[in-house]
């Protein structure tokens, strides 16, 4: 009987103890959380990580293969009301090497509810592919259309700053976006035999004190901004500085539109974008890459240009749960390189998509993609995180 | 060029008369959040639900969206307001 209270008397001693040292480090962790960590956790809640990841393959004639494996991180902080901060990395394979390239990296500056101060670098607000639909759990096709990418017709992304916004209009609405930049250089062919007149965009080096003016100028007309249709553009001296080429200038425009918005009478959303690109630079002496003394020079009149037109649609108010997951995809695409020049004939590419989206960010997209002498079979599987 | 050309001009009558069709008039500032939301987020991508994010985390994508979508501070208060409420 003794050992028993005996017992129980330890076993309540061990309890009080126990119990009076979790309420003294509840206390202890309670005073330090609201000291300490609440401030850390209230700036740090404010940081989110999101992206989108791809996996894919092409079926093609003689080129079958697994690729478009990609991860794209983005990070977002929010240090305080006015201030927001933006960063991308893109992280894919390329050969067998792992690339990872800033996609872009900005702080922006809440002026007033109409302007936002941008520095760093961002996406080109050319047109809209670049700066919205590029993302994979985004674009509706596994490619992008011929003429867009790191060196395609018309910019990607600035070193600079721009001012940016959204202004009502009574029952429309328009947008804009302004920048300035380092700007393309000018490929002179020396290094890359062909690409000569071409611009390369996305320099975090100046090769001249020339700096990029341009932007981009949306208006959507209707009330329920369905439509919007956008006018860019990019002016800028190319050549490298000392060179011949220092005072030849680029002139660049885009015009886009958008049209999405479900309709009653075809039960679903009706989804249309379009871009038309040009970019012009003017005349110049370039090295014949088909001379193999380089002594001989060449000139054309240095214009290209692209186009994009695509229609989606996705049955999404069919009572069916599967087919209102389903999306139907057709895009037209063009890219004219300038007459004249030494780089490949022009592209005309039929892509014809059918997705199904697992969740709103997430889609698995089949296409058949037609050109001239390249016709592939693609599969893409895009997350969105 | 001629059939791309004929293919372009017939989408653009298309989109033309389904833009008219579609005509409402509400003044941008009148809008409510909900219709913000299921306007604005699908120009882009699919629009998401509310449950996409936690309600701290909605307050830094919308800012994200703020800046990307050139979207007003007005606009954004209404949408973060509705997916925060999780209707």
């Amino acid at each position: 009987m003794k050992k028993k209270i005996l017992i129980q008397f330890a076993g309540l001693l061990l309890f009080s103890a126990t119990a009076f040292s979790q309420q003294y480090n509840q206390d202890y962790l309670d005073s330090l959380i609201q000291n300490k960590v609440q401030p850390l956790i209230s700036r740090n809640s404010k940081f989110v990580i999101t992206g989108y990841t791809t996996a894919g393959a092409k079926f093609a004639k003689d080129d079958t293969k697994f690729n478009g494996f990609s991860l794209n991180p983005i990070l977002l902080w929010k240090p305080s009301e006015k201030i927001f901060v933006e960063a991308e990395l893109e992280t894919e394979l390329e050969g067998n090497e792992t690339v990872i390239n800033l996609e872009y990296a900005n702080v922006s500056y809440f002026v007033n509810k109409y302007i936002t101060f941008r520095a760093g670098k961002f996406l080109s607000p050319y047109g809209i592919f670049q700066d919205r639909l590029h993302p994979a759990w985004i674009n509706k096709l596994p490619t992008a259309p011929p003429g867009y990418g790191h060196d395609g017709v018309g910019p990607s992304a600035e070193l600079g700053f721009d001012i940016r916004g959204g202004i009502p209009l009574g029952s429309a609405k328009m947008n804009y976006s302004i920048y300035v930049s380092n700007g393309p250089v000018l490929n002179t062919g020396v290094d890359e035999p062909g690409e000569e007149g071409m611009l390369s965009y996305e320099n975090a080096d100046d090769n001249n004190n020339n700096k990029a003016f341009g932007g981009r100028i949306g208006f959507l007309p209707l009330s329920n901004s369905s439509l919007e249709i956008g006018g860019s553009w990019q002016l800028a001296k190319p050549g490298d500085k000392g060179s011949v080429y220092e005072s030849l200038k680029t002139q660049q425009y885009a015009l886009d539109l958008t049209y999405v918005k479900q309709l009653d009478f075809i039960k679903g959303l009706f989804d249309v974008k379009a871009q038309w690109n040009w970019v012009n630079v003017d005349k110049a002496d370039y090295i014949d890459p088909d001379d193999p003394t380089g002594n001989t020079m060449y000139t054309y009149d240095n214009k290209r240009s692209s186009v994009f037109a695509q229609a989606a649609y996705r049955p999404s108010m069919s009572p069916n749960k599967f087919l209102k997951k389903t999306e139907l995809v057709f895009r037209y695409s063009g890219f004219n390189p300038p007459v004249g020049s030494k780089e490949p004939d022009k592209i005309k590419q039929y892509a014809y998509g059918l997705n199904y989206w697992i969740n709103w960010r997430t889609a698995v997209k089949l296409a058949y993609q037609s050109q001239k002498n390249d016709n592939a079979f693609l599969v893409q599987f895009a997350v969105g995180f | 060029m001629k059939r791309n050309t004929l293919i372009i001009a017939i989408a653009m009558i298309l989109t033309t008369g389904l833009v008219i069709a579609s005509c409402v008039s509400t003044k941008v500032t009148d809008k409510s959040g909900t219709q913000l939301w299921s306007e604005n987020c699908q120009r882009c991508h699919n629009t998401p639900p509310s449950s996409a994010f936690t309600n701290i985390q909605w307050e830094v994508i919308n800012t994200h969206m703020r800046q990307r979508a050139m979207l007003t501070e007005d606009e954004i208060k209404k949408i973060t307001e509705f997916m925060q409420a999780g209707e």
